[in-house]
């Protein structure tokens, strides 16, 4: 049975310019043992459509407005409350970006990995504390024992983030959901994370959701790829695909954004603009506004997501072939 | 934390003096001289220098200011004119009424305002939010005094079920129900202003905390709502909380003026309004440092208790 099924999601918040909508008819799946990346700008909707797994979206404003959620066919979406309490850190776990202010400054870190364990898997205190240290030892803590009393500001953000990795692992979760685990790091620190996450998940046959802007992450580690841009998938492959063919103009141009060191390229590209807001977005494709090879058609309609090559779909009339590149 | 201690007690002494130099100075700047103000103005010129050089007051004013210190560090702080009492014995047969006043008013406030402050912030923006916030600015705008005489009228004087005043019931002997009985309405009263301004700085220091990173951590462990808020949130909204508790100690003894006049509360609050009208300077200047070293000492208790809650600083 599939691990993650998203069906049709969308999540909306409700502003003072009335509703917009953040993620927008997003679906996708993710298998047991699997590395799904969801790439994409600040703003595409790609942490929002993390918080929608979690079901933590921010409250006040902040709703799912429709779609699916299936994580082994039972819907997350229209499960009570109180079944979500028992499903999140537990069989779902999450990983956030910001290391430095995820954790409680005023309990100490084998307290915060305890809890888990005395909540969840109903541990005596003293069981919880072994549990624990054997936790930080696995996430690479040589001396787990005494940082079992220390406490968040004692630690280096990379320590942190392993602290924050080791509470997610403490259940076995099923899905474990990364959110730019490695954007606030330092290069040195960002293999070593990257290295823990690659372990643990064929250690815990997990499914991991990456949470990226960073495609040298998501070659690093993922085995599929959604693109995202304005709250929409614009591109979905396998890895090795999307890295060899991008077939929307988006997804090309984060490849050519990426610096590269073997080639003879003087200036870096970047794409011009930002992605819209969303409450202003174009009536066209999304894209459009700052898409090199947008036409007529493409600021009129919207295009769908459609299969373009085996296991590969993009949200584009260039991909689907209904328009064709301009001479330039 | 010892050296710290050290120091900062070291530190004390010369703020304390400070105080004493200005409070001291001020006093004497005033018009209105006990001499000329409390004798008896019959009496014949060479008598009354008699009187003043007895009470030291045709010293000069460093000299006076000296002579009282010297006796202030051995613990005595002189003779009130108007009574004739020792002042420490004054104050201390007082102290206990002003500090069970202050102290459970505090209680009060603390325990209604502070649950109040976190429920306000959790649902921000919902009518509890509203009706809360909006008793809080009641609570701060309406006069002690005010209060105080519409609670006697409906509660004493209408209803029949607590005193109009006092301490104790005349004549009565003393038992802890009559103590309690004359408590309620002052209480009330006192707590009134308190509770508000605590509600809205609990409410403002757990709304900061609620939108913090850990807070979200906590939620996706699964916990409750209520255990996100009580456990990881309440420790960190609290350290804030903690300077106003040290802020309000010089007050547990400073007492409540109005409040002890309106309910005849035998505390400091009457003693050293009278004391300033009368220009009793012994009397004054012991409740001042009084107030001063309580505050000084409230501000050292805030800090190590910031070091007992928030692990971050150390001494």
């Amino acid at each position: 049975m599939t691990l993650l099924d998203v069906k049709n999601l969308c999540t909306e918040f409700k502003s003072k310019r009335g509703v917009v909508r953040v993620v927008d008819d997003v679906s996708f799946s993710v298998e047991r043992g699997e590395t799904l990346a969801i790439v994409g700008e600040s703003g595409s909707g790609k942490s929002m459509t993390s918080l929608s797994i979690m079901g933590l979206v921010p409250q006040p404003g902040g709703r799912i407005a429709s779609g699916q959620i299936l994580l082994e066919g039972s819907d997350l979406v229209s499960a009570p409350k109180e079944a979500l309490y028992q499903i999140r850190g537990a069989d779902i776990a999450m990983v956030f970006q910001e290391p430095m202010t995820s954790l409680n400054p005023v309990l100490t870190i084998g307290d915060q990995i305890a809890e888990v364990l005395i909540y969840h898997k109903h541990l005596s205190r003293s069981a919880a504390r072994l549990e624990s240290i054997e936790l930080l030892k696995r996430v690479g803590f040589a001396r787990a024992e005494s940082l079992y009393d220390e406490y968040p500001h004692q630690l280096s953000g990379g320590m942190r983030q392993r602290v924050m990795i080791a509470i997610a692992l403490s259940c076995n979760p099923k899905l474990l959901i990364a959110d730019e685990p490695t954007t606030a790091l330092d290069v040195t620190v960002q293999a070593q994370i990257l290295d823990l996450l690659r372990r643990l998940s064929a250690d815990y046959d997990s499914g991991i959701l990456l949470i990226t802007h960073d495609l040298g992450v998501v070659a690093e580690l993922a085995d599929q790829v959604v693109v995202m841009y304005a709250g929409q998938i614009v591109e979905q492959a396998a890895v090795a695909d999307l890295f060899d063919y991008p077939q929307h103009p988006y997804t090309q141009g984060l490849m050519a954004s990426v610096p590269r060191l073997d080639g003879d390229v003087k200036r870096l590209t970047s794409i011009a603009g930002n992605v819209p807001s969303p409450d202003a977005l174009p009536r066209g494709c999304r894209f459009s506004t700052r898409c090199p090879h947008a036409q007529a058609l493409c600021v009129e309609q919207a295009p769908e997501l459609k299969p373009v090559r085996s296991g590969q779909s993009a949200r584009c009339f260039l991909a689907e072939g209904r328009i064709f590149k301009e001479a330039s | 934390m010892v050296s710290y201690l050290i120091r900062r007690s070291l530190s004390m002494i010369p703020i304390l003096i400070g105080i004493s130099v200005i409070s001291f100075s001020i006093m004497y700047l005033a018009p209105g001289k006990p001499a000329v103000m409390n004798l008896d103005p019959t009496i014949s010129a060479e008598a009354r220098s008699r009187q003043l050089s007895a009470l030291g007051l045709d010293d000069p004013a460093p000299i006076q200011y000296i002579k009282w210190l010297g006796a202030a560090l051995k613990g005595d702080f002189g003779v009130s004119y108007i009574r004739k009492r020792p002042v420490s014995k004054m104050i201390t047969e007082r102290l206990p009424a002003t500090l069970l006043l202050m102290g459970s008013s505090l209680f009060l406030a603390s325990i209604i305002a502070i649950p109040m402050g976190i429920l306000s912030a959790h649902k921000q923006y919902t009518p509890l939010d509203y009706g809360i916030t909006t008793g809080s600015f009641l609570g701060i705008a309406v006069p002690d005094f005010w209060l105080g005489l519409m609670l006697i009228m409906l509660f004493s004087v209408n209803l029949g079920w607590t005193p109009v005043g006092g301490i104790a019931t005349l004549g009565g002997d003393f038992s802890v129900l009559d103590r309690l009985h004359h408590l309620i309405l002052p209480t009330i009263v006192l707590a009134t202003g308190s509770m508000a301004a605590l509600t809205r700085y609990t409410r403002s220091s757990m709304l900061e905390v609620l939108h913090q990173d850990y807070i979200r951590t906590a939620r996706a462990k699964g916990f409750r709502e209520s255990k996100v808020v009580m456990k990881h949130g309440f420790r960190n909204g609290l350290i804030p909380v903690i300077t106003l508790f040290g802020l309000l100690l010089p007050t547990l003894v400073g007492g409540s003026v109005i409040v002890e006049k309106l309910f005849s509360w035998p505390g400091l609050g009457l003693l050293f309004i009278d004391a300033t009208f009368q220009r009793d300077y012994p009397v004054i200047m012991a409740l001042v440092m009084l107030g001063a070293v309580l505050t000084v000492i409230g501000n050292l208790v805030a800090d190590l208790l910031y070091a007992m809650v928030d692990p971050r600083i150390e001494y």
